[in-house]
């Protein structure tokens, strides 16, 4: 079995005002290195979910661990947070300095890192973003997606095992957007950061893991993007979409071609209907 | 209310290190009942050049008429102006200020000097027109959710009754449920028989909505014409960061590997049809 990086058992939050509960009594479970995507109309219980994750909020019933730390009390809170790190929807809200080097220290610095070592990991994480070249640059100058790459640099700079993206590319253009998810998926793949990735674009979904759909503050549906998009129908009515690909794969089908499940991207279109040639 | 802009020019913060041209001879033209779609990534001057189409800005050189009256001249009337096109900021939700509903939608209607029955009339029928029931009218705007806000803030031009309505990435951050009901809203205004230009970074979106495109590229006009039109550029869209939908990348792969399909496909009822076509020979292919 491999290792549960986040465990969560009946856990639920309510916020003071909520009629009903935000996050309503799910249990779930993320593996180290894994790639999950959650999805969910407005107002399912995602970015709550998210702020769980990294002890932003407590639940306010259940069992919560997240990387062997338990986030429902205040006690390990800060612990939680450096080891699961956020990116928030809105660029523009998450940049609190002037020059985007000294953005990407503010973790380390209110920590109390070293100087000489915040120098390096800083250098590091722009890098790692592709930024290194706009280090001392005015974040008022930057592209959406240029500052949304600072932020996830800021993240970066604190270490994280985790890295929650709450709706990271909604605001960005195509290009914006195609870079974020690509940054993402290679500290996936490459330096076994474990990835959460809430969002409202089922083609990014669609390359995760593992989806889980929210609704109504519970886990409506989970599984692998195929089983999960598979059931077209389910997806419509929770509010979501399918894959492109997978809907003229359904219509196709139901036209009497014989194609075989879960066809998701053009090219696996592409290869299933010259076979069928 | 026709739009012509000709030879349109403008340059951020002239002669400073941050000099920055935004648009470089822009030249289009949109007609009465027309749904156009702007289509560019971050910077390509999409929201400098649609602030000029109802005079928030001026540039020279260039000029934009708005049913034959140029804009940059001194007697021009621009309040009248903004009076018949409507402009829908991206995120309009955040503009949102009154203690009510009501209130916020009839800021509008209120300053034309309305009386108090028509204006409560346009209220009215904007909330119809966005979708929202009329009880949310006492409501404040900030108990909403995001979606129903943004409804509120198009609500408010709407009340204006613009013969154009301008709104610049309008299903932003919106769920896929919620996308599909903010396009079919602007649908509706649209049928209507207002005219609308769209902002947006979908290709799918405008590929279903509107009837032609303008894809702007470093503030200029890169190309134009219907979907189909646009999207057999898609190699070079690619390039500059824009997509077309998975529909015509599927078509054009299919085109290439042998397959019979013409020139131009983008809708998913169309390229199905056209694979029915070739995987059936002789049957009928209906989708």
């Amino acid at each position: 079995m491999r290792d549960k990086i986040i465990q969560a058992q009946n856990v639920s939050f309510q916020y003071e005002d909520g009629a009903a509960p935000a996050v309503d009594d799910i249990t779930f479970t993320v593996d180290r290195g894994e790639f999950l995507a959650v999805l969910g109309r407005n107002g399912s219980g995602k970015s709550t979910l998210a702020k769980l994750l990294n002890a932003l909020l407590l639940p306010t019933a259940g069992e919560l661990t997240v990387d062997g730390l338990r986030a429902v009390t205040e006690d390990d809170c800060y612990e939680v947070r450096k080891s699961c790190g956020m990116v928030f929807q809105n660029p523009d809200n998450q940049i609190v300095t002037t020059i985007v080097e000294e953005d990407c220290a503010f973790g380390l610095e209110n920590l109390g890192t070293p100087p000489e070592e915040i120098r390096w990991r800083v250098k590091a994480a722009l890098s790692d973003v592709g930024m290194s070249e706009y280090a001392e640059a005015s974040p008022s100058m930057l592209s959406g997606g240029q500052k949304q790459r600072v932020a996830v640099a800021g993240v970066l700079a604190m270490r994280p095992k985790i890295i929650v993206f709450d709706e990271s590319t909604a605001m960005l253009d195509p290009i914006g957007r195609r870079d974020i998810f690509a940054i993402a998926q290679r500290l996936n793949k490459e330096e076994g950061i474990t990835v959460v990735w809430i969002t409202h674009f089922m083609e990014e979904a669609a390359l995760a893991d593992r989806v889980i759909v929210m609704d109504a503050g519970k886990i409506a549906l989970e599984g692998t993007p195929k089983q999960v998009f598979s059931q077209t129908d389910r997806v419509l009515a929770l509010g979501l979409d399918v894959p492109g690909m997978m809907k003229l794969a359904d219509r196709l089908r139901k036209a009497g071609l014989p194609l075989k499940e879960g066809v998701m991207t053009v090219n696996e279109m592409v290869v299933e209907l010259c076979r069928l040639k | 209310m026709p739009i012509e802009v000709k030879g349109l020019t403008h340059v951020y913060m002239p002669g400073t290190p941050f000099e920055a041209r935004a648009l470089n001879d822009v030249s289009l033209s949109i007609r009465d009942g027309e749904f156009i779609g702007i289509i560019g990534h971050t910077g390509s001057g999409k929201s400098t050049l649609i602030v000029h189409l109802n005079g928030l800005e001026s540039s020279s050189p260039g000029v934009v008429f708005v049913n034959g009256v140029d804009l940059g001249l001194k007697e021009t009337d621009l309040i009248a102006i903004r009076r018949t096109v409507g402009l829908v900021f991206q995120y309009p939700e955040y503009q949102l200020f009154e203690e009510t509903v009501e209130k916020d939608v009839a800021f509008g209607p209120r300053n034309l000097g309305l009386s108090e029955d028509e204006i409560k009339a346009r209220v009215a029928d904007a909330l119809r027109m966005v979708g929202l029931p009329q009880d949310v009218a006492g409501k404040s705007p900030f108990e909403l959710s995001g979606g129903q806000k943004r409804r509120v803030a198009i609500a408010g031009v709407l009340a204006m009754q613009p013969s154009m309505l301008i709104l610049d990435e309008p299903a932003a951050g919106l769920d896929p449920a919620g996308r599909r009901e903010m396009l079919e809203l602007i649908k509706g205004v649209h049928d209507t028989g207002v005219t609308v230009v769209m902002v947006s970074h979908s290709m799918d979106d405008v590929g279903r909505y509107c009837d032609r495109l303008y894809v702007l590229n470093r503030g200029e006009i890169a190309w134009y014409g219907t979907p189909a039109e646009v999207f057999i550029h898609e190699e070079q869209l690619h390039e500059i960061g824009l997509d077309v939908p998975e529909c015509a990348k599927l078509a054009r792969r299919l085109r290439k590997s042998g397959f019979d399909i013409p020139e131009g496909l983008y809708r998913t009822d169309d390229v199905c049809e056209a694979i029915l076509r070739n995987l059936r020979k002789g049957s009928d292919a209906t989708c």
